[in-house]
């Protein structure tokens, strides 16, 4: 009978408490003598859905990491017995897919390596070799031998890869950043097989030599190392990344022709199956492949879907020993009233939402519906706060609940009316201010900044008859002009200060960008939004929840996180809601409220508890 | 065994589903009509815990039938409301710019 020191080279420790840290290893048993347990960090793996790619793709290359990747080529049907190769790429942040620059040759069935700013794509049935640097591609020198069908590829833009390749090729090539060269061949000619790691310490597994065969090599830079087989064939799979000693592949094609949603792990040894799959079986498809060495995070996107059809599905893995509490919505305090395209201000604990109407969409009906009325909110009740001077709705509200400013909006229906006007709140009531530099409203429609470091970005200039593109500051006295946003917005989200907002979901395109704000200049972060408009933004530039938007029921119960570079999906809604009010200074601690259902305006709050990753908890292992 | 349940219950506000709830089972609200009164539709995941909220919550269970004609009656009510609310001299474009476009109907899932 063998040991568990034997299996795994590792004693059964006796240990007063569990392990953490540096002294932490997956797998490892140990007993605590506290708890009186045999316990062990175990990791979960699991594959989830997320945004379609913009086309539908098979045999797209992919590179880069899950929350900042790209596919490039592929094709989308075979008429004439050729594939109609692409050359379209996109760039994936961890949400929606955005287009990005067309490579020069479409390649399809090829080789990728990189990252999202730095990759290399060759091979697909030809010779052609090109680099991307994160903004266009550029002609490299060629490869020696074309091949096509995805041979086992791994390393980076300067350090690749690319063994195999059909028609039943055993050749490899190197690239070192500026060209490629032969090296020794693999042991056998395969096409269709998976890599992961780099070029002094690779790995190659599956594909087809004379049958879809299991074989696993390692490669050190000069030769070829056969270490084993994994124990469920396949080639043409996707998501196969990682490194050497720990890498993963998804999905696939059997040798009876099946395609699998079965994942499996190699842990430098042997390989395992996962119980985590892909939620749609696919084959030859674009995976985080080449220069993806995450051994925890992964991306399928694209392939071949059954019968034959091209997809742009996509899904991320993750495999964690942390336990992730999700982010969840809980109710708070009723209104008093129902209340849309209100403002809103404050914290959780110390919130402010203000005027807004009674009626969905600020309908003509009823004729001057705006609110005047100020709520604050202390995390569990609505009470009544001083009145504005001036109804309105569809205005630009920021600050705190004892420090807040208004600004702008519609006053009136039937006919309808516009302001200018700006004015204060101390807690207690309203006090006139210096009008914003135009009449206007659809600006921000969640506050960015304080009562006296605040910002209006764009909205519709009403006496110039068009959205707008400009941004005025205010200093507690008076608004000023300053720098231009890239383009016109209308009732973007935002959040943050004035020296570093966030804005996104404009009504208008580009509705995904992502701007970012220093004070003094503009910047689009490479990382879209779901692009959802009349949404909540609550939070800073360092990380905020986008919740609800229209239209309402497709987007108004969901929200998204975002976490300073990306956003990623979190916990929805229960009630489907556009144009709420919310809270805006805090990610961890806010709220939304009101807002317009297509059942009936919303007099309903809601919490936001943010999801907290407790590191690695040891659970124990029972006998019995 | 069904995935979820259906029923009619006020929202109380504060603590009608807390955190908690919302971890343990699947919970969406919709805003029905039951032809006098506006009316919350949940649409409850079916385990002993969402069963429990539903009871606790003082709600009236209800078919799935059910629960989409109600939700349907209140989709009416809105989408008739998008088409009287009109301004004299307004454009398609403007109406929807205005509006947002014509409210669809709801599928409880």
């Amino acid at each position: 009978m063998s040991t568990y020191e034997t299996l795994k080279g590792l004693k059964v420790k006796f240990l007063g408490a569990d392990t953490s840290g540096d002294r932490e290893l997956e797998g490892e048993l140990y007993y605590n003598s506290s708890d009186f347990q045999v316990k062990s960090h175990l990791a979960v793996a699991a594959w989830s859905s997320s945004s379609h790619m913009i086309n539908d793709k098979i045999a797209n290359g992919v590179v880069g990491i899950q929350t900042a990747a790209l596919s490039c080529g592929g094709f989308t049907s075979v008429p004439d017995g050729n594939p109609d190769r692409k050359v379209t790429t996109e760039a994936y942040g961890g949400v929606v897919w955005t287009a990005a620059a067309n490579m020069n040759t479409a390649k399809s069935s090829g080789v990728t390596y990189g990252t999202q700013t730095a990759a290399l794509a060759a091979q697909g049935e030809s010779v052609n070799s090109e680099e991307y640097n994160g903004t266009s591609w550029t002609e490299g020198n060629n490869m020696g031998t074309a091949r096509g069908e995805n041979g086992i590829q791994f390393g980076i833009q300067t350090a690749a890869v690319a063994a195999g390749g059909s028609p039943n090729h055993a050749i490899v090539e190197e690239y070192d950043g500026t060209s490629w060269s032969e090296v020794n061949n693999l042991p056998a000619a395969n096409f269709g097989g998976h890599g992961a790691g780099t070029l002094t310490a690779g790995l190659g597994f599956g594909g087809y030599t004379t049958a879809t065969v299991g074989e696993t090599l390692s490669y050190d830079g000069t030769n070829w190392t056969d270490v084993g087989n994994m124990n469920l064939v396949r080639r043409n799979g996707t998501a196969n990344f990682g490194t050497a000693s720990l890498a993963y592949v998804a999905g696939g094609i059997t040798p009876t022709g099946n395609r699998q949603t079965t994942g499996a792990v190699y842990d430098g040894t042997s390989w395992t199956v996962l119980p985590a799959s892909l939620g749609t079986g696919r084959q030859h498809n674009g995976g985080i492949g080449a220069g993806g060495s995450s051994t925890t995070a992964g991306l399928a996107c694209g392939g071949n879907v059954a019968p034959n059809n091209s997809t742009g599905a996509t899904e991320e893995f993750i495999r964690t020993t942390s336990t992730i509490t999700n982010s969840t919505w809980a109710t708070g305090g009723t209104l008093p009233a129902v209340n849309n395209d209100s403002g809103g201000a404050g914290t959780l604990t110390a919130g402010l939402t203000t005027g807004g109407t009674r009626q969905p969409n600020s309908p003509n009906s009823g004729g001057l519906s705006t609110n005047v009325e100020s709520n604050e909110y202390d995390g569990s009740a609505w009470t009544a706060g001083g009145d504005m001077n001036t109804g309105r709705a569809t205005f630009g509200n920021l600050g705190t609940q004892t420090a807040a400013v208004a600004f702008g909006g519609r006053i009136q229906n039937n006919p309808f009316a516009y302001t200018a006007n700006s004015e204060e709140y101390n807690g207690t009531a309203w006090t006139e201010g210096n009008n914003l530099g135009a009449v206007q409203y659809y600006m921000n429609r969640t506050g960015c900044g304080t009562q006296t470091a605040g910002l209006c970005a764009g909205g519709y200039d009403v006496d110039a008859g068009s959205p707008t593109s400009n941004v005025q500051e205010y200093d507690g006295t008076s608004w000023s002009e300053v720098n231009n946003a890239p383009t016109v917005l209308l009732r973007i989200a935002g959040c943050g200060v004035q020296t570093a907002a966030i804005l996104t979901g404009n009504q208008t395109s580009p509705k995904s960008a992502v701007f970012l704000y220093d004070g003094t200049n503009w910047t689009t972060s490479p990382n879209a939004s779901p692009g959802t408009n009349s949404t909540t933004f609550a939070g800073t530039q360092a990380g905020g929840i986008l919740a609800g938007g229209a239209p309402v029921p497709y987007n108004g119960t969901l929200s998204h996180r975002w976490d300073g570079t990306s956003f990623s999906a979190s916990a929805n809604l229960s009630i489907a809601r556009e144009a709420a009010s919310a809270s805006s200074t805090s990610l961890s601690s806010n709220f939304v409220c009101g807002g317009n259902n297509p059942g009936a305006v919303q007099d309903t709050t809601e919490e936001y508890s943010d999801g907290v990753v407790i590191s690695s908890v040891a659970k124990s292992i029972d006998f019995d | 065994m069904a995935l979820f349940i259906y029923g009619t219950a006020t929202n109380t506000g504060k603590g009608f589903f807390t955190h908690e709830d919302r971890r343990n089972f699947f919970l969406r609200g919709y805003g029905g009509h039951d032809g006098s009164n506006p009316i919350s539709v949940w649409v409850v995941g079916n385990n002993e815990k969402g069963a429990l909220w539903l009871a606790d919550a003082n709600g009236t269970e209800q078919t799935k039938a059910e629960a989409q004609a109600l939700v349907r009656a209140a989709d009416t009510i809105g989408r008739t409301a998008w088409d009287n609310d009109d301004v004299d001299g307004e454009s398609a474009d403007e109406k929807n710019a205005r509006l947002g476009t014509k409210p669809g109907f709801i599928s409880i899932p």
